[in-house]
């Protein structure tokens, strides 16, 4: 039973594996058909998506062969990427497509070509758009290598804005061994213009513009670097031709490799420095030693440099015709292979011959200083003293070591004299020159005067470093000046001492002279009646007495009072004078006085012009002892004065007389109205009109008075 | 119509003053004479009296205070400057004749050696300022 139970049981077992088997089954085959289903769904995509990949493909590859064909024959990288940004702009259906490269510091992306404007190499645009790495969309995108489409510009915080908005932005970067090195980005004024299949097409391309770009960079930095050496070359050659120096460039066997100009002019060679390369120098030395004064020297001179290989700077050379060359010798290595060498020659004639005479000169001037009567004397700004020349020993009394490096004004100065020399020291230093005297107390401890020409003294820069002052011994000039004003001031002082004096004398002696006079007169008067006639004869002589002492004072006086100080200049016309005189004076009718000229003006005082005159024609009229007497008043021009001469007919003098009677007191004929004072007055009216007086007579005959006035006092 | 006139000489020289006397004596037209030695003494007289002198004659050379210095002080003072003062000197030194008419002055007068002259000098002065109005 248990048997029959346990297959029963096994049966039922088998029965329901069976079932589940069978259910199983089913599903498997729902399943096969649902998988059956969708095979065909994927086999559908698949073949839709491969349609979609091998359209892009094609577009791709049309792009490719476009650019291809745009840029094949291009190399100027800006002309490359211009033809890039224009045919991709075309692809996009948008007229914006911006090709940005990094620039060398990798800091800024910079654009090299926008579609539809042109950028050349030559011509830089301005406002050419600069972006830094990190800000903006382009710059994020240069800084993550990550493509971005952008649907909505307006949305995004990045987007800069461009000349016009654009909602859509595709932004793709060009990357080249994994490093960016440019970004091509574009924009749509619609927004959600850019797609995918937009955004796969151009990284795609961008491979190949990465490609296309590196070259272009390469070639260009390639370009200017060669450019660049090309100049240098250019310049380097046309500064050798052109240096005053005179260069012969020569290889390891000694042919030239470069020369210019001078070198042939100053070897006398007749030939187009180009000429020359290549040329071998071996025997070139005992070709030109001709043109020095000592041929074989030179020749030896070259063989030994040659020889040692050796930099010798400096040689110098004296050729026939007197110039003197300067020449280096420079071997050429690289890295201790012998290449050649450099010659170079200078012409240091000029120079030479330039710092000779400056020695000279030099020479000269140290002479004169040195030997000058002057003393010379330099100080710094602290007034410390720097140099002295032997006059400045001799006249300060001190020896050189005795002088450098003291103060000056400590050394000579007293206090109220350094107060002076400091005044002068600030105008050094304002750079104001000054001439002035100072007191000094030399090394013996004498007191000298120093007349002081000090200036400035400046350095190289133009800075002022202390003052030279050349120094003259005026002690003995001033003693003499000073004596001479003390005399002078004496003199003057004794003058108006004596012309008071004889005022107050002359006062003096005319008060009891009148008081003796009237006494006299009284008592005549008084007792005129008991008088006899020879008291009476007395009187009068006494009266006359007394009225020439009289006339005597009066004369002193007037002489006395003529003098430089009294005398008013003006202009006087001495035609009117004189004739005025004429008329108004008592002339005896026997006696005539002619004006011969018409007398000229002068400058003089008026008073003592009539002095003069009134005295001289008195004096003519005076001593005249003809029936008929005659004056002649005359005059002639003499340059700086006129000379008047006054002739009369009169008396005469003798010879031995004729200085005398401009003595003072001097009188020649008893007259009683002679004083001996006229004649002195005239000389002395004269005098103070600078001219001079002389006489010209013949005893009997008569006398001209010749006289001189100054034409402008 | 002629005045009296009250005359002051201010002189230190006694000839001088007799010549003056003298010359007065003569007039037939009595003054009043009033002398004094010199500057000193003539302004103490002025500034006791009652009666101003109608002129007064000056010498200029004088021991103590001398005319100029008497001119000075008179002119300065309010009560005697309008007194007409003739000088009488023997001085004809021109800076005394500025200073004097400098001072203010009605005349100088340089005395003439001979007393005819003097006489004379004397009179035209005398008739001139007895013609004049005086104070």
């Amino acid at each position: 039973m248990d048997e029959i139970v346990h297959l029963k049981k096994q049966l039922e077992e088998e029965k329901r594996v069976t079932d589940s088997l069978k259910k199983e089954l089913i599903n498997k085959t729902s399943e096969i058909e649902l998988l059956k289903q969708n095979r065909e769904q994927i086999n559908h995509e698949n073949n839709l998506t491969q349609k979609r990949a091998s359209k892009q493909l094609e577009s791709k590859y049309s792009l490719l062969d476009k650019i291809i064909n745009e840029i094949f024959d291009k190399v100027d990288i800006y002309d490359i990427s211009w033809a890039i940004a224009n045919i991709l702009a075309e692809y996009l259906g948008t007229n914006d497509c911006v090709i940005y490269a990094v620039t060398k510091s990798k800091k800024h992306v910079e654009q090299i070509a926008a579609s539809f404007e042109k950028i050349s190499i030559e011509g830089e645009i301005i406002n050419r758009l600069t972006i830094p790495i990190g800000s903006g969309i382009v710059g994020t995108v240069a800084k993550t290598g990550i493509s971005e489409i952008i649907h909505d510009t307006s949305i995004d915080a990045r987007y800069i804005k461009d000349i016009s908005n654009g909602y859509s932005e595709i932004t793709i970067p060009v990357i080249l061994n994994g490093e960016v090195i440019g970004v091509i980005d574009s924009e749509h004024p619609d927004k959600n213009f850019f797609n995918i299949e937009h955004l796969k097409t151009i990284e795609d391309i961008s491979k190949f513009v990465a490609l296309t770009l590196n070259n272009a960079l390469n070639l260009r930095d390639r370009i200017k670097f060669e450019r660049q050496l090309l100049q240098s070359q250019t310049r380097l050659f046309s500064l050798i031709s052109s240096l005053d120096v005179g260069i012969l460039l020569e290889d390891e066997f000694r042919r030239i490799v470069l020369t210019n100009e001078k070198f042939c002019k100053l070897f006398q060679i007749p030939v187009d420095p180009e000429n020359l390369i290549g040329l071998d120098c071996s025997n070139a030395a005992s070709l030109s030693k001709h043109l020095f004064k000592n041929p074989e020297l030179f020749v030896e001179n070259i063989k030994v440099l040659l020889k040692n290989k050796e930099k010798v700077l400096s040689d110098e050379l004296i050729m026939v015709d007197g110039t003197i060359l300067e020449r280096d010798y420079i071997p050429i290595y690289n890295n201790k292979e012998y290449l050649g060498h450099l010659w170079s020659y200078r012409d240091v004639t000029l120079k030479r011959n330039y710092w000779r005479s400056l020695e000279a000169q030099k020479q000269k001037y140290s002479d004169i200083i040195t030997n000058m009567n002057l003393g010379l004397l330099e100080v710094n700004n602290k007034d410390e003293i720097l140099m002295a020349n032997k006059s400045f020993y001799d006249i300060s009394g001190y020896f050189e070591n005795e002088l450098i490096g003291k103060k000056a004004g400590d050394l000579f100065l007293t206090k109220k004299e350094k107060i002076k020399l400091d005044a002068e020291s600030k105008k050094r230093l304002k750079g104001i020159s000054g001439l002035y005297e100072i007191k000094i107390k030399n090394k013996q401890g004498n007191i000298r005067y120093w007349l002081v020409s000090g200036a400035p003294n400046y350095d190289l820069n133009g800075k002022i470093v202390g003052s030279i002052g050349v120094h003259l011994d005026i002690t003995e000039q001033r003693k003499l000046q000073k004596q001479k004003e003390k005399l002078l001031n004496d003199l003057k002082r004794s003058n108006e001492e004596l012309e008071q004096y004889a005022h107050i004398v002359s006062h003096d002696l005319k008060s009891p002279l009148n008081n003796i006079s009237a006494l006299t007169t009284w008592i005549k008067t008084d007792n005129y009646d008991k008088l006899n006639p020879h008291s009476l004869e007395h009187f009068n002589h006494l009266e006359l007495t007394l009225e020439k002492m009289e006339l005597l004072i009066s004369g002193i006086l007037k002489y006395a009072s003529i003098s430089k100080n009294t005398i008013n200049f003006k202009e006087q016309d001495l035609n009117l004078l004189v004739n005025d005189l004429i008329v108004t004076s008592n002339t005896p009718d026997h006696i005539t006085i002619k004006v011969l000229k018409k007398l000229p003006k002068i400058n003089g005082d008026y008073l003592k012009l009539v002095q003069l005159f009134q005295n001289l024609i008195d004096n003519a009229i005076k001593f005249i002892d003809k029936d008929k007497g005659l004056i002649e008043i005359d005059f002639q021009d003499n340059n700086t004065h006129y000379k008047f001469s006054i002739k009369d007919n009169g008396i005469g003098i003798e010879k031995e007389f004729h200085k005398k009677v401009f003595q003072i007191f001097q009188t020649i004929n008893s007259n009683k109205n002679s004083t001996g004072i006229g004649l002195s007055i005239v000389k002395k009216i004269i005098d103070v009109h600078q001219g001079e007086i002389w006489l010209d007579s013949e005893y009997g005959k008569g006398t001209t008075i010749y006289f001189t006035l100054k034409k402008q006092i | 119509m002629k005045k009296s006139l009250n005359l002051l000489l201010v002189e230190d020289d006694a000839i001088e003053v007799m010549k003056l006397r003298r010359v007065l004596e003569n007039f037939e037209f009595k003054h009043n004479f009033i002398q004094k030695e010199n500057g000193e003494e003539a302004l103490s007289y002025l500034s006791r009296t009652e009666v101003y002198p109608s002129i007064i004659l000056l010498d200029l050379n004088m021991s103590r205070m001398n005319g100029v210095e008497f001119l000075k002080t008179l002119k300065s003072d309010p009560k005697y400057k309008y007194i007409p003062v003739v000088i009488l000197t023997t001085s004809n030194n021109q800076k005394d004749i500025l200073d004097c008419y400098r001072l203010g002055i009605a005349g100088y007068i340089v005395k003439p050696l001979k007393f005819e002259k003097y006489t004379e000098c004397i009179k035209n002065i005398f008739s001139y300022w007895s013609c004049n109005e005086l104070i």
